[in-house]
């Protein structure tokens, strides 16, 4: 049996259905490709799946009479197959697969599309995205990546921000599905009642290939198809991504689509918490309304640290309610935009983690030295250290000695970077007493000589000053 | 139909040759021989093998395709001792290849063609021909891989020319008119190409001394050379590398 969505896949980017801005925007990317290498090497087309990415970026080739090369999912894929096949296809003249030869110079070229490139590798890459903006660094000829998860693939490579240029596919409507099933349903010979069509394409909310595969999966063995026949299809649930959950939770004017919004999307509510938390100021800019919401936000907090406290999940269902019902029915104005934002405190978390650990496992071993805990020891003792550590050197070696500072963590308590010249001598001395190369004296002595001439070329002063 | 025997070394030379640029391949099986046509997944080369019947011991055969998955070939072969001879049979019904190899029968599930293109060797318009000796070219290719991953191709009425250039490094291979096997040229064409394409190539060559290469001025490389003592023939077509616009 042949799959239809291959079989009716759109030969030419006229026949994509919805999607007419993107649509142009990749036409115009195509024509700057005309005898010259543009600004932009890439395109990156994002949005959800079976809206029509794969097949506008085969149409363009075809329309533009470009060469495809392709790897998609179900090719093996990891970052040498990318180097080996895309790099190498990049960068270098064309044979067509009718064995063509193809030139630039006659304005021929090859497109290189990567398909689900947000995926290409698992969660682990492996140098998979390094490769990737090899690709997009060299390439003579034009790329186009397509993912589902636009921010999965940025947030990894400024490169691919910096080369590509950016296009979001929608949703088709469901009376552009509803053309395409009906053309399809012509072609095939099978009578379809239109309510039927409207069924298919509403069920599946824009994905035209599910609503093709659904059709062709209703027809099968059938000549004719009623509305009756189509309540065999069962409910397809759909994944959101957190954009189109903000934008239904700060636009919705009922409870249920709200709701269903958050259930949808396969994140923890403390993290959507923390999206709403960060995006609601910027949306609702009515204080009143903004009291209301942040009030609900805050019920919502209230149950996830009752979850947090009692390791009881089925307070996350009331969490959730407050967080996007409550947060829907608090807004009375009507507000415009939609540009949401990845949350502050969760950016800066994740930044400050090396130092935050650093910090951690210095007042854990202060802790344990002074019998205490680790928060007293960074409450009382932490600062006083710090001092005693960065005037004392007796003090600095003894103490980095007893408790087994890293490089690390010296550097950090010094304030200077891990490779510094006082950290290096620090760790030089440490590793000396511990093999007792040297009598202790003559170790003091030494380091105590490096540090001043590190601190006397510290407060060297330059010709200006005179 | 297709039923035949060969010397391990021929079907060694065959896989060798189709190896540098695809994993899976047709063959074109018609009662004079067999033929290979394939282009690389990167678009960037292309190969065209024949082999006639009568490099193998005993060859029968009508139109037929075979879709061959080079790497089980491969295994294959590598039960084989020098000069023994591989029997091939294909069952159509169940899509196979039963081979045998001294007493070990192996059947092999073939690949469907049916995704498969069909490429015709397109003709161009290449002004320089050249026959070089392979050890020369193997020579500087090996020169050439530790210093770029491109080289030029230069062919003058002088003699022919190897340049790898990288960033600090340079190879030059230089062969005057006298070190040529033949040379007919009216005036000096120059193309890059990639040379790791360009290495794997020369690599596949094993029994053939030298090699003839079509040139022109940033144009496809055509390199032609013999398999299989004469009974066969492989042309290699690779594309240039874009230099700056």
């Amino acid at each position: 049996m042949i799959d239809w969505a291959e079989k009716y896949r759109p030969q030419t980017l006229a026949d994509i259905a919805g999607n007419s801005q993107a649509i142009n925007q990749m036409k115009r990317w195509a024509e700057s490709w005309d005898h010259k290498v543009p600004a932009k090497k890439g395109l990156l087309l994002a949005g959800g799946p079976g809206i029509g990415k794969t097949s506008a970026a085969l149409a363009l080739a075809n329309d533009f009479g470009w060469t495809v090369v392709e790897m998609n999912a179900s090719d093996k894929r990891n970052a040498k197959a990318v180097r080996d096949i895309a790099l190498r296809g990049a960068v270098a003249e064309t044979f067509a697969d009718d064995g063509r030869y193809i030139s630039i110079r006659d304005g021929g070229r090859k497109l290189v599309v990567l398909d689900e490139a947000d995926n290409l590798f698992g969660k682990e890459d492996m140098g998979g995205v390094g490769a990737i903006s090899e690709v997009l660094r060299n390439t003579k000829q034009p790329i186009i990546l397509i993912a589902n998860d636009l921010y999965g693939l940025t947030r990894r490579s400024s490169t691919i921000k910096k080369e590509c240029t950016i296009i979001r596919f929608r949703r088709p409507n469901t009376s552009s599905v509803v053309r395409v099933l009906r053309d399809i349903a012509r072609n095939e010979g099978v009578k379809v009642a239109e309510e039927a069509l409207h069924h298919v394409a509403e069920r599946n909310q824009g994905d035209v290939r599910s609503a093709i595969n659904d059709l062709q999966s209703l027809v099968e063995g059938r000549e004719e198809v009623r509305i009756d026949d189509v309540t065999a299809l069962g409910y397809r649930d759909r994944n959101k991504d957190i954009y189109q959950t903000l934008s239904s939770i700060f636009r919705s004017t009922t409870c249920k689509k709200s709701r269903e919004s958050v259930f949808q999307l396969d994140e923890p509510p403390d993290y959507v918490l923390l999206w709403i938390d960060h995006n609601l100021p910027y949306d609702y800019r009515d204080p009143e309304d903004l009291e209301r919401a942040y009030d609900a936000l805050s019920r919502a907090d209230v149950y996830l640290g009752r979850v947090n406290r009692l390791k009881y999940y089925g307070l996350w269902s009331y969490a959730t309610d407050m967080m996007s019902c409550g947060v829907s029915m608090a807004r009375k104005g009507r507000y415009t935009g939609g540009r949401y934002n990845f949350p502050t405190w969760l950016a800066k978390m994740s930044r400050s983690r090396s130092i935050r650990n650093t910090i951690n496992s210095i007042n854990t071993k202060i802790a344990k030295h002074c019998h205490t805990s680790p928060n007293i020891a960074s409450r009382d003792i932490f600062d006083m250290f710090r001092f005693l550590f960065k005037s004392d050197l007796d003090f600095r070696i003894r103490i980095t000695e007893k408790l087994d500072f890293s490089e690390r963590e010296a550097a950090f308590l010094l304030e200077e970077k891990d490779d510094s010249s006082v950290v290096r001598h620090l760790m030089d001395a440490i590793s000396k007493m511990k093999s007792h190369e040297k009598d202790e004296k003559e170790i003091f002595a030494d380091y105590e000589k490096k540090d001043k001439a590190h601190r006397h070329r510290k407060v060297q002063k330059s010709l200006g000053e005179y | 139909m297709f039923n035949a025997k060969a010397k391990s070394e021929v079907l060694k030379e065959l896989i060798d040759v189709v190896s540098t640029l695809v994993d899976e391949v047709k063959f074109n099986v018609t009662k004079n021989g067999i033929g290979v046509k394939a282009v690389d997944p990167a678009h960037v080369a292309m190969v065209d093998l024949s082999l006639e019947k009568s490099a193998f011991e005993e060859f029968k055969g009508d139109d037929s395709e075979l879709g061959i998955d080079i790497n089980k070939m491969r295994e294959v072969l590598k039960l084989a001792r020098a000069g023994e001879i591989i029997s091939m049979d294909l069952d159509e019904d169940k899509n196979r290849l039963v081979m045998s190899v001294g007493n070990i029968v192996r059947t092999m599930s073939l690949v469907d063609t049916a995704g498969m293109s069909d490429p015709k060797v397109p003709s161009l318009d290449l002004p320089a021909k050249l026959a070089v000796r392979t050890d020369e070219l193997r020579q500087g290719i090996r020169a050439s891989e530790s210093v770029s991953d491109h080289i030029a191709l230069i062919s003058s009425p002088d003699g022919f020319e190897m340049i790898s250039e990288g960033d600090t490094d340079s190879v030059n291979l230089k062969l005057p008119k006298d070190l040529l096997e033949e040379l007919s040229c009216k005036e000096t064409v120059r193309a890059l190409f990639p040379l790791d394409y360009f290495s794997s190539m020369i690599k596949a060559v094993s029994s053939a001394e030298s090699i003839t290469m079509h040139l022109g001025n940033d144009y496809p490389v055509r390199l032609e050379f013999k398999i299989a003592d004469g009974k066969g023939e492989v042309k290699y077509l690779l594309a240039p590398r874009i230099e700056s616009e």
